[in-house]
């Protein structure tokens, strides 16, 4: 896994590349939490290059999207592969997360 | 075309990658669809960290083996642990994949997957081991 970030205005674009699973989950937790610990309240993820997700790394997205609700942040997700989108169908992710389908909408959901 | 496959991991979740690409070296072998490779690599990561993240309270070594199989147009995989018995089917708990973030508890998504992703998972106890065996058919 490589993480990589791009701060585009007020937004954090954060590129997540390669594979997220038991082993690496704790690094992407203390990177996307970090960020929001930091100060960072407009979060974008480019998930194009994430290869493959397992419930370890849903666990810190969701994690990510509880710690901004009460400080209004707000993250938007984009670019899903296809067997990165089908694991966040089955958990219902794409209907309690944002997800669209490139760069601009992420950040135009953000508002 | 029959083929089997066996790899041998210890309680530590730098295993998972490994186990990763030992389902990926089975896939490209048996000739399976990418899609399928894609939910047996996911369900066995899911089931192998609950393994080790769950199954030695006292942090000694352990033994996992997972076996892959294709035959008969099915592909079938079997993980056998030595960690605490436990049957995943019967004791974990089931996520609500409707509540919100707020609501939305973290974890249990991992057995939710293998259930939904496979067509028929079984445990079975024997000889003080966890036996979980997994199958789908594959759709050429």
């Amino acid at each position: 896994m490589q993480i990589t970030s791009d701060k585009q205005d007020q937004d954090l674009v954060l590129r997540i590349e390669g594979r997220v699973d038991s082993s690496n989950a704790g690094e992407f937790e203390q990177a996307l939490l970090g960020s929001i610990n930091a100060g960072e309240r407009r979060l974008v993820l480019d998930l194009g290059a994430l290869d493959y997700v397992s419930s370890a790394g849903l666990r810190v997205f969701l994690m990510a999207a509880k710690r901004l609700g009460p400080v209004q942040g707000r993250m938007a997700l984009f670019g899903l592969q296809p067997n990165v989108r089908e694991v966040f169908e089955i958990s219902g992710f794409t209907t309690i997360l944002t997800v669209r389908d490139d760069l601009a909408g992420a950040r135009a959901a953000l508002g | 075309m029959d083929i089997e496959r066996k790899i041998v991991l210890e309680n530590q979740l730098d295993a998972i990658p490994r186990l990763a690409e030992a389902v990926e070296a089975f896939g490209n072998a048996a000739a399976l669809p990418a899609k399928l490779v894609f939910q047996f690599t996911l369900a066995l990561d899911e089931i192998v960290t609950n393994v080790i993240t769950h199954g030695y309270p006292d942090a000694g070594q352990g033994h996992i083996e997972v076996t892959l199989q294709r035959q008969d147009g099915q592909v079938r995989a079997e993980v056998v642990d030595d960690a605490r018995l436990f049957d995943p089917l019967r004791d974990a708990p089931t996520p609500d994949i409707t509540a919100g973030v707020a609501e939305r508890r973290i974890g249990g998504l991992g057995l939710h997957f293998v259930k939904t992703m496979m067509d028929s998972v079984e445990y079975h106890c024997r000889d003080g081991r966890n036996h979980l065996k997994l199958s789908k058919r594959i759709d050429e």
